[in-house]
């Protein structure tokens, strides 16, 4: 095999080899493994001790402490008169500066949005108010529906015969006792007032259940 | 303290300013999640929707059992999903159950106080089941705010009521210990009126903030924390998503009962036996029916001094108090609370079913 030595090439590389291993050397004396290599080793050593648990376990009870004097400090900030005055004094301050705002915003903003082309409050208002009535248009379908299947309907006929027999009733009381209509109403001798007939004989086998 | 109002003002107006935003740009209430127990809608009126839902099992009950729900949440909550809810439980243990759905007022309905809802919408549902199943009376079961409505109803109506349940009633607003005790008393009459006077309703987002406003870290982390912390329980997650929607169902309260609702805890009218539903006074002592009013003693939405004093106040002579280690909405949607609370709930309107 041939003496390396002998290949100048050799030599220039022997040159820098040495450099390099220096620095290496150097590099290892100052870090001796990646951070990261060191934190698994770290993790892996704690986990076969058993000490991971033990952090965990650490970790959730100084949590629970803190959120512990969050709320302490939470309640005892609550249950202070001071804070409580304060408090009571903001809300007031807060609601008056808000209707304030909202007539200042209301003034300013209704020249200026018609200005810039976009819809004012009102106009926002009122395509609310139709999504509204369009709602409770559903709504009342679906309740209608639902009455036809419940007999709903005929129980509210029924509720309303039987209140309005509860009326003529009290004011025929109210008659007789002259004039002391006032403690009708607290009087349960009215409370249950007749009706005549229900439209179905056993409400329970009526129709489908609809679910809420 | 000068400075410290602007910051906070300027700081409550900002957020409920965006708040609002939010809300008109991202519009409707969500819908109700399918229902776990079939119903069926007997009848609507005014801003009331009666739900049957209809007893099955053997051992049916005679009289007929009406919940009343608060008005500021929808009540899916109590009928959550299956294993998990108060509607299904209770139609298997034989009661005939009707639900008042409460329809959301809308801007026209802002003129709806106490007298509308107890003398008018609940004396009708009570009338529809009273002709629906020709039976007198009925038993009355309400939670929370319902449970206020409940018991002015049987106040004003006693002859139509067969037993009253109520739970987790918020009487006596003179009790001041709960943060949620001392921010409603910090609201005045004043920012009360200029609420009506601003919006008509106590919008929805408001109600909302309010709730938010008294535990903002629970709100803003720790309840999704806690979520990934019981993410392996078997089912959890699909509980938490649907109670959170249920915690985002909030819905308008009507202008009237609103300022009447502020006035009689400003006052603690009902408890003093002041407060006026319509022409009458809602008098306590008219109640003579058996009365179960149940507490939770973890409960920090109502306070369970602010519930107990119930029973000394009504003249019954079949009255108690039931206390039960759970928090507000854990009575309707802990599994614990369906094993343990409401068996015993169910033998006590069974014992008083003839």
């Amino acid at each position: 095999m041939a003496d390396n030595n002998d290949n100048p090439r050799s030599k220039l590389n022997s040159n820098d080899t040495t450099f390099s291993d220096e620095i290496l050397k150097l590099a290892q004396c100052l870090m001796p493994e990646p951070p990261t290599s060191k934190v698994k080793r770290m993790v892996a050593d704690i986990t076969n001790k058993g000490i991971d648990r033990q952090l965990h376990e650490l970790g959730w009870k100084a949590y629970d402490t803190v959120v512990g004097a969050a709320n302490n400090a939470t309640n005892r900030a609550f249950t202070s008169p001071t804070v409580g005055n304060v408090l009571g004094g903001a809300i007031d301050i807060m609601l008056r500066y808000q209707r304030f705002n909202m007539a200042v915003a209301g003034a300013f903003f209704s020249a200026l949005w018609p200005a810039v082309g976009l819809p004012s409050a009102t106009e926002v208002e009122s395509i609310r108010n139709d999504v509204r009535a369009m709602r409770e248009e559903m709504r009342d379908v679906i309740a209608d529906r639902d009455s036809r299947d419940d007999f709903a309907s005929d129980l509210h006929v029924a509720v309303r015969e039987s209140i309005i027999n509860q009326q003529a009733v009290e004011k025929a009381a109210a008659r007789e006792s002259n004039g002391q209509a006032g403690d009708v109403r607290k009087s349960s001798v009215y409370q249950f007032s007749v009706w005549s007939g229900w439209p179905g004989a056993d409400p329970m086998e009526q129709g489908e259940d609809v679910g809420n | 303290m000068s400075a410290i109002n602007e910051i906070a003002s300027l700081w409550m107006e900002g957020t409920m300013r965006t708040l609002d935003a939010f809300r008109t740009g991202f519009g409707a209430t969500m819908d109700d999640p399918p229902p776990t127990t079939r119903s069926r809608v007997i009848y609507e009126s005014g801003l009331v929707r009666l739900r049957h839902y209809e007893a099955r099992g053997e051992n049916q009950k005679r009289v007929p059992l009406l919940l009343i729900y608060s008005l500021i949440k929808r009540p899916f909550i109590l009928d959550l999903q299956p294993g998990r809810s108060v509607v299904e439980y209770l139609v298997k243990q034989g009661f005939d159950v009707y639900l008042i759905d409460w329809i959301p007022p809308r801007s026209d309905d802002r003129d709806h106080g106490f007298n509308e809802y107890v003398n008018t919408d609940i004396a009708n549902a009570v009338r529809a089941i009273q002709i629906y199943t020709g039976i007198q009376q009925v038993s009355i079961l309400g939670y929370c705010f319902g449970a206020l409505l409940g018991l002015m109803y049987s106040a004003l109506h006693s002859g139509n009521v067969k037993n009253l349940v109520t739970l987790t009633i918020p009487l006596d607003t003179s009790v001041r210990q709960l943060p949620i005790e001392h921010l409603t008393a910090a609201m005045t009459s004043r920012s009360a009126k200029t609420i009506v006077e601003m919006y008509g309703n106590a919008p929805a987002w408001m109600m909302y903030s309010f709730f938010n406003t008294l535990a903002p870290t629970h709100h803003l982390l720790d309840k999704f924390v806690g979520a990934y912390r019981s993410s392996a329980r078997p089912g959890y997650l699909d509980t938490f998503k649907l109670f959170e929607r249920w915690l985002h169902s909030d819905v308008p309260m009507a202008g009237r009962i609103f300022l009447e609702t502020s006035e009689m805890w400003r006052e603690n009218s009902l408890m003093k036996g002041t407060m006026k539903v319509g022409e009458s006074i809602a008098d306590l002592t008219r109640i003579a029916m058996p009365l179960l009013n149940v507490i939770g003693d973890r409960d920090d939405i109502v306070n369970p001094a602010s519930s107990e004093p119930l029973p000394e106040l009504v003249s019954s002579d079949d009255k108690q108090n039931l206390h039960y280690p759970t928090g507000h909405m854990g009575a309707a949607v802990s599994a614990d609370s369906l094993k343990r609370l409401w068996p015993q709930i169910t033998n006590w309107l069974s014992a008083r079913d003839d």
